[in-house]
């Protein structure tokens, strides 16, 4: 019997004891493991606890250890509610690194209402206005500057001077799919792209043979997909099935280095635009991943959506780091707001936000797969017009 | 303390409770109950709000499959219109919660009354099936009828507001769901000692027979599926105002599983078994996230797997609790207190 309990207080000591060393800083990680967005979700949450391990390792931030408070939700916005008050409230955690466009957006008046800086994998450009949503943090390029660097794509890879480009828009519904949708209608007009179409799909996708087929009929040159990179290659194979004239492109979440595995041939020729660097990319910060990886779980393979979680545990440190010993929400969000071309390890584009434009960078990859494989195309930039923020 | 039943007089035959002792704990326990909002943690009042609003699901669908015996899984849906007309009512008409939540569970009950109609002809599976058409109709409605839900990307739910007291924290939106929450069970209680309920039970057991003592079976499962999604109705109003965002994803086939799952594991037509069973199936997955947190704040690696063997274990208990016990845990209970009352000379 006293050997339980001592073999209690042992585990119980495992986890309490290094509170008493110095507080850790509380780190809210929401992920989909097991909805329809878990092929992004599993690398995000494996890539985050690595990065925080690895801090941790080297001592932590400003000498206090980092603890993520990790909850799965299932990419169902009610859960997500549920454990950003669980966040907020029970852990007082002093930012949360978010997930999904539904739930990020949902969300929106309660982080502001609760001053907690709000890093999310959701890039949405409604979330880009710190007038509107200041604690509000895109994780990378906002989907209407993707959509604004696909059409300029179209725009100056077309030759034909007998007629405008027609575009076609196929997006998930759901508020991540419809993102970018408004403002690529006002953009496709402004610069004079014909948008014929728009198909709508599920957010869990067996099937897009009738969308396409609708689509086929408006004949458009170039198509834009945006959904994940699981369902993505669904539409592909079923174009290549009816055999689809239409060039696709697909946006940061839709194409990784696993495309070509999971589209096969139906991939080829398919263009991606790229956020973050993809495994074994030659960028600096590239090897300490790699190492760190295969000291701890060489066995497993990982994809872009790892990188990103790596990605947003840096910058959520730096920001940690740079609002100095007793870091509050509203002293990580000005320091969130100071980072200016700030490196992150070369895996993205630096990245700069400030306290009039939460759009991280303007800067991303155009990759096509080509012979399987997935190849840089060229890097593009888009401006930072004002009137597209918030959009 | 008596171990029987002896009712010598019409009065002591129709007493809600046999002796004075549970309405005194009652009485404290609601009393208890009141000043819970002072001490718990907000998570936790957020559990207990959506434990409320379980119960008084839960009761409406027991009153449907557990006490007349017409299986619906619908019963997303009835929640889903009662939350949406809710939110439209105040959105646009500009109503108060206290005549929007009302005037929605009226709707809701019209709603319910439609989708009711099949089960005059079906029983069983087949009624089942049938109920899964209002599931589809409502979430295609709801995606699509963008002017006024807002479609997919959700719909904002303003606080409900009394007496200028926005009704916005956890805290205070507990009392509002446990001010309907305790009516709806006595109500519950209540309906099964006229008439009608009687008329319910009597369906269930064997139509034919019921229809053959004068039970009009038209008016009775009608009636059944109109006050059970009139309850749907009040759950799902007290919804749209907890969590303020209302999604098409928060009414999935899964929410009218859930709620069947808490009917079937607290105890088919039983009023304890329909709390039970929202108090179960509200709080394992928590607790079990509970566990998979606080384990992965010693395991960070093993966070992938403790988080889908979360899953597998609530699926795992479920079959172990209907094994264990068919008729619920409201049977467990009741096994478990004559135990104890019984003690030493049970029988």
């Amino acid at each position: 019997m006293s050997r339980l309990i001592l073999a209690g207080l042992v585990l119980w000591s495992l986890g309490v004891l290094p509170a008493f060393a110095q507080a850790p800083i509380k780190l809210g990680n929401l992920v989909d493991l097991t909805g329809p967005t878990s092929d992004q979700g599993k690398d995000i949450a494996q890539g985050r606890i690595d990065a925080v391990q690895y801090l941790n390792e080297r001592g932590g931030v400003n000498g206090r250890k980092i603890e993520l408070i990790s909850v799965e939700y299932g990419f169902q916005p009610p859960r997500a509610v549920a454990a950003y008050k669980k966040f907020v409230e029970d852990d007082k955690v002093l930012l949360v690194l978010g997930y999904g466009t539904p739930d990020t957006e949902a969300l929106r008046p309660y982080i502001t209402k609760d001053k907690v800086p709000y890093l999310s994998g959701s890039y949405s450009g409604h979330l880009t206005d710190p007038r509107q949503t200041p604690y509000n943090f895109p994780g990378g390029i906002d989907y209407t500057s993707q959509i604004r660097i696909f059409m300029n794509y179209v725009k100056e890879t077309w030759k034909d001077t007998s007629r405008k480009p027609r575009v076609a828009f196929i997006y998930a519904d759901n508020a991540y799919g419809r993102a970018p949708i408004e403002a690529g209608r006002l953009y496709a007009k402004e610069i004079g792209i014909d948008l014929v179409d728009e198909e709508v799909i599920p957010t869990v996708l067996t099937d897009a043979t009738s969308q396409l087929l609708t689509m086929q009929k408006k004949d458009p040159d170039f198509a834009y997909i945006n959904t994940n990179t699981q369902w993505v290659p669904v539409v592909l194979k079923d174009s290549y099935k009816l055999g689809l004239k239409t060039k696709y492109v697909v946006n940061n979440y839709g194409l990784d280095e696993r495309t070509p595995r999971l589209a096969g041939d139906a991939a080829e020729g398919a263009i991606g635009i790229q956020d973050v660097a993809f495994w074994g990319d030659n960028v600096p910060g590239m090897k300490t991943l790699m190492d760190f990886h295969a000291k701890h779980h060489g066995s497993d393979t990982h994809a872009a959506p790892y990188m990103r979680g790596w990605l947003w545990v840096i910058v959520a440190a730096e920001a940690i780091k740079r609002a100095g010993p007793n870091p509050t929400g509203e002293s990580v969000k000005n320091a969130l707001e100071s980072l200016r071309e700030f490196d992150t390890w070369g895996l993205t584009p630096p990245f700069t936000y400030t306290n009039e434009d939460h759009r991280p960078t303007n800067r991303a990859r155009l990759v096509q797969i080509k012979g399987g494989k997935v190849t840089l195309l060229r890097e593009v930039t888009v401006d930072r017009e004002m009137k597209w923020i918030g959009k | 303390m008596k171990c029987g039943g002896f009712r010598v007089s019409y009065r002591s035959d129709e007493r809600m409770f046999d002796t004075r002792l549970p309405v005194i704990a009652l009485v404290i326990f609601l009393v208890v109950f009141a000043f819970v909002p002072r001490f718990a943690g907000t998570y936790w009042l957020d559990v207990l709000n959506r434990i409320g609003i379980a119960v008084i699901g839960a009761l409406g669908l027991n009153i449907l499959v557990g006490f007349t015996g017409q299986i619906s899984i619908g019963h997303a849906a009835f929640l889903a219109v009662g939350a949406y007309a809710t939110a439209i009512l105040e959105l646009n008409a500009g109503l108060p919660f206290y005549l929007a939540i009302p005037l929605a569970a009226l709707l809701t009950s019209a709603f319910g009354l439609v989708f009711g109609i099949p089960s005059l002809r079906l029983k069983g599976l087949y009624l089942a099936i049938a109920t899964l058409a209002a599931h589809f109709i409502t979430t295609y409605g709801i995606i699509h009828w963008e002017r006024m839900t807002k479609g997919v990307l959700g719909l904002m739910v303003p606080p409900a507001t009394i007496f200028g007291l926005p009704l916005d924290s956890d805290a205070r939106i507990f009392y509002l769901i446990f001010a309907l929450a305790v009516p709806a069970v006595l109500f519950t209680k209540n309906l099964f000692r006229t008439k009608v309920g009687r008329a319910f039970i009597a369906i269930r057991d064997r139509d034919v027979a019921a229809s053959v003592m004068g039970v009009s079976l038209y008016r009775y499962k009608l009636l059944a599926f109109v006050i059970s999604s009139f309850y749907a109705g009040v759950a799902g109003g007290l919804m749209a105002h907890h969590s303020r965002i209302l999604f098409p994803d928060a009414f999935t086939l899964l929410v009218a599983i859930d709620y069947l799952a808490m009917v079937i594991i607290g105890g088919m037509g039983s009023i304890l078994g329909s709390i039970f069973g929202a108090v179960f199936m509200t709080l394992l997955p928590e607790i079990l996230k509970l566990t998979a947190t606080s384990l992965t704040g010693i395991y960070p690696q093993a966070f992938g797997a403790i988080a889908s063997a979360r899953d597998i274990v609530f699926g795992l208990a479920v079959i172990f609790f209907l094994t264990f016990e068919p008729q619920g845990l409201a049977r467990i209970w009741v096994r478990m207190r004559s135990y104890w009352t019984l003690w030493p000379y049970s029988y």
